[in-house]
């Protein structure tokens, strides 16, 4: 509209726009692919691009301009973590990229376009450096021994009493990191199982209702997650807009008389020993796929469900195995059960809400609906006529298109309803706090955040305004390096205006 | 001798060959690919590859082509050029990739051999010479502890000493400040400070079996006639031991290079995973576990090639040491 300001014009409206635009995935659509950089590596603008491409080694000009500009190949990294020449408007320049050796450096931005209330450029930390570690250990070592002047992710619940030892004696303190994650596992029935006898139970909610009471979830807080998180079922969490508190605390007592009650319905019969017969006249077991590479808490957790639910009659067969089996099972329909945590639990519930009604394939109870609704016919199957998923797609289509929040904010509780009614998966537990670390020198950094992968943590805490007390406290200090790259930045000339 | 050695040439490149094939087909045997990787790692977070960009990259990277195809061209790729494929993760040759992690993995690979050597060396002769004493009892029982204890555990065990007790930075083979510094006598201290707790961590597990075999054969030389007749000349003992007993118990060293190449780098993948060295284990763990599958398999072709060449040698160092091994095949191949 003028020099500093751009209208968007819509067909229809967008509802979730403005939070779409701020979501790691979608940022920066408007400004990261500057022009007259990539404009070199374009077929339309540089009739040579396919010679270019196969100088530096490319296949063609697509696969150059992707490397370029917007994801490398392979480490699926963006490019413009990636690629050193890349402008940016960014507070921090790539300077060493990953898979160079085991430390990726980045440097402040001469160009930057923020300045602080003093005028002063930002940001003014002057490089920032990340050392590369294969094992979990070694980084909570480091950051127990100082080493690390700050870090939110990748601790464990066990690491935090090594951390907090060590924490006076090393000049760092904790910081609280809120997970946007809500659920520390849920139970994926599988609703569109290829045995129809199986599917009818697994979808039955008399089912997952008996099975939901016969779980002692206190118990397995205690013994699992160190006593941390309530018992809970996939819901957004408390603080969030769309917290739902039927959707989070239906069938959560442990009751093993109710869970039998619920059950009866669906599998009356019983053998001997107290098991339950399926159709077939045989004992009822049901297998549950579980990645054995990401989460020992998860197998524990299983252990003790088996348990659970073996005192109500129903077998559970644990079946550990690799992630990328697990999801081709899953992919093919091949399944009982699943087990994930569930992620977005905040603000995000509205963008990402596969954990509270089909919605793409993450969300395994319904991954064939899931697919058909933001797929189309060829990716995935329809519901069932009755299937709640079509009142909540309704729904949330109407939320697409709705700008006003407090009435989408209406909209997500008319459809959490729905999923309240559905009980599509089995729940257990709050996901706990976890813990980071940050240098007690090192200022304006957060001592509490939020964490998820469309937040992009720590980035809205602002670390271009993050300053040393004292820079000689800065681990790795390599001055010299800085300043060089510093000098030569002052040389160049400031690219001329258009 | 030289029929002798031929015949062990030839079946050094059958084995080879063949241990290529095997790595290759077990490589393609778990489900999914690379990409099915790649999808797996988007939706840990929250993104999704749409079914037409996972066709582009299924296509980019010939992964629909069955694995003989594959395997085909990658053997007669490092056959005629010596090129070892492409890693499909590192986005580069994987040879460039191996050669980058190799110095390292030399350095970390030699001292441990080494190390394991000094010691089980050390171990060995001081408990053949003493016996059934409490001495031989206790680093005999030590000996079996570095056996029996898993490499990771005292890998973590290692890491939480040198960091409670003496204030190392773990991890890594440099301290943060040195990572980038240039090539310097400070500089190459430090790489040793942090190379000696994983050295010393790898050969732990490699020294019983040599101590008990030293022991042993040192046990039965001593009690040799020879031994007493040096003895009755009023010979010293202790220049007695080192000039002929403990030469011919030697022996066990130098066969067991072959098997110890192996072993000291698979010990190597798992400690320096744990402590996260920049080796070729992590990278080669890495690469199995991302089906970056051309990057795996010369790894383990390499690591394949370089046990083959370890055996042979110590059969020809084995020959050129003991006069009576060397007597033996010029007798069979006269």
């Amino acid at each position: 509209m003028d020099e500093h300001t751009v209208e968007l014009r819509f067909q229809s409206p967008h509802g979730l726009f403005l939070m779409q635009l701020a979501r790691a995935e979608e940022d920066g659509k408007f400004h990261r692919f500057p022009r007259h950089y990539l404009e070199q590596f374009h077929l339309d603008h540089n009739p040579e691009a396919d010679q270019l491409a196969e100088q530096e080694g490319y296949e063609d000009w697509t696969e150059m301009f992707t490397a370029k500009g917007w994801v490398t190949l392979g480490t699926g990294f963006d490019s413009r973590w990636m690629n050193t020449e890349l402008p940016q408007l960014n507070a921090y320049l790539i300077e060493t990229p990953a898979y160079e050796g085991t430390r990726v450096t980045a440097v402040r931005n001469p160009y930057f376009w923020k300045v602080d209330a003093e005028g002063n450029q930002l940001p003014y930390i002057d490089r920032l450096v990340f050392d590369v570690f294969d094992s979990q250990e070694v980084i909570a070592f480091r950051a127990a021994a100082g080493n690390i002047s700050y870090q939110d992710r990748h601790f464990d619940h066990d690491f935090r009493p090594l951390l907090a030892e060590s924490m006076e004696e090393n000049g760092y303190s904790l910081l609280d990191v809120t997970s946007t994650d809500m659920n520390t596992l849920l139970f994926n029935l599988n609703h569109s199982h290829p045995d129809e006898d199986m599917r009818e139970i697994l979808t039955d909610r008399s089912f997952k209702a008996g099975l939901s009471h016969a779980l002692d979830r206190e118990e397995i807080i205690e013994l699992v997650y160190f006593g941390q998180g309530e018992p809970a079922q996939a819901a957004p969490r408390e603080g969030s807009p769309y917290h739902h508190s039927e959707l989070a605390g239906q069938h959560l007592e442990h009751d093993v008389d109710l869970a039998d009650e619920l059950l009866d319905e669906v599998l009356p019969e019983r053998d001997d020993e107290g098991r339950r017969l399926g159709p077939d006249g045989r004992p009822f077991s049901i297998a549950v796929d579980v990645a054995a590479d990401r989460s020992v808490e998860h197998a524990r957790v299983l252990e003790l469900a088996q348990g659970y639910w073996e005192a109500v009659g129903i077998a559970l067969e644990i079946q550990t195995m690799d992630r990328d089996l697990r999801n081709e099972r899953r992919d093919a329909g091949e399944f009982d059960v699943y087990v994930r945590d569930g992620s977005a639990g905040l603000q995000d519930a509205i963008l990402r809400p596969h954990w509270y009604m089909p919605f793409g394939d993450s969300g395994a109870y319904a991954w064939s609906w899931g697919s058909f609704y933001l797929d189309g016919e060829d990716a995935g199957e329809a519901p069932p006529e009755d299937s709640p998923a079509w009142r909540q797609w309704e729904i949330y289509d109407e939320i697409l298109v709705t700008a006003d929040q407090e009435r989408q904010t209406e909209l997500m509780e008319e459809l959490l309803d729905v999923s309240a009614e559905a009980f599509w998966t089995i729940g257990i537990s709050t996901s706990p706090n976890r813990v980071g670390v940050v240098a007690d020198g090192l200022r304006n950094a957060p001592h509490q955040l939020f964490e998820a992968s469309a937040y992009q943590n720590p980035g809205p805490s602002y670390p271009a305004v993050w300053w040393w007390e004292d820079p000689e406290q800065a681990v790795a200090d390599d001055e010299e390096a800085a300043q060089q790259h510093a000098d030569d930045a002052d040389d160049d000339d400031l690219p001329a205006d258009r | 001798m030289l029929p002798y050695m031929i015949r062990r040439i030839g079946w050094s490149l059958l084995t080879v060959w063949l241990i290529s094939l095997v790595c290759f087909f077990i490589i393609q045997a778990p489900p999914g690919d690379f990409v099915s990787v790649l999808m797996a790692d988007a939706e840990a977070e929250g993104r999704r590859l749409s079914s037409q960009q996972v066709q582009v990259l299924r296509e980019r990277y010939a992964l629909d082509a069955p694995w003989y195809m594959q395997y085909w061209a990658w053997i007669t790729g490092i056959i005629t050029v010596g090129d070892f494929g492409y890693s499909f993760r590192w986005n580069r040759p994987a040879t460039e990739v191996i050669l980058e992690h190799l110095p390292f993995t030399v350095l970390l690979a030699g001292g441990s051999l080494l190390l394991t050597w000094i010691i089980a060396f050390a171990i060995g002769v001081f408990t053949a010479v003493r016996r059934y004493s409490i001495s031989d009892y206790l680093f005999t029982f030590l000996g079996f502890i570095g056996l029996s204890v898993p490499n990771f555990v005292l890998a973590l065990v290692f890491m939480y000493i040198a960091f409670r007790y003496f204030g190392m930075s773990v991890g890594g083979l440099f301290s943060p400040d040195m990572v980038e510094a240039e090539w310097s006598p400070a500089k190459a201290w430090d790489l040793m400070r942090h190379l000696i707790v994983p050295a010393l961590i790898i050969a732990t597990a490699g020294t019983a079996g040599l101590i008990r075999i030293t022991r042993a054969n040192l046990s039965d030389e001593l009690a040799q006639p020879y031994v007493t007749a040096a003895r009755a000349r009023g010979q010293r003992e202790g220049v007695l031991l080192m000039r002929y007993p403990v030469r011919a118990a030697m022996n066990p060293f130098i066969s067991t290079v072959g098997y110890a190449i192996p072993s000291v780098i698979s010990g190597e993948v798992i400690v320096s995973t744990v402590l996260s060295l920049p080796t070729t284990g992590p990278v080669l763990l890495g690469a199995l576990r991302n089906q970056d599958m051309y990057l795996a398999g010369s790894f383990l072709l390499i690591l394949g090639v370089l046990t083959v060449i370890g055996t042979v040698i110590s059969d020809l160092v084995l020959a050129w040491a003991d006069p009576r091994v060397r007597r033996q095949h010029s007798g069979a191949a006269s």
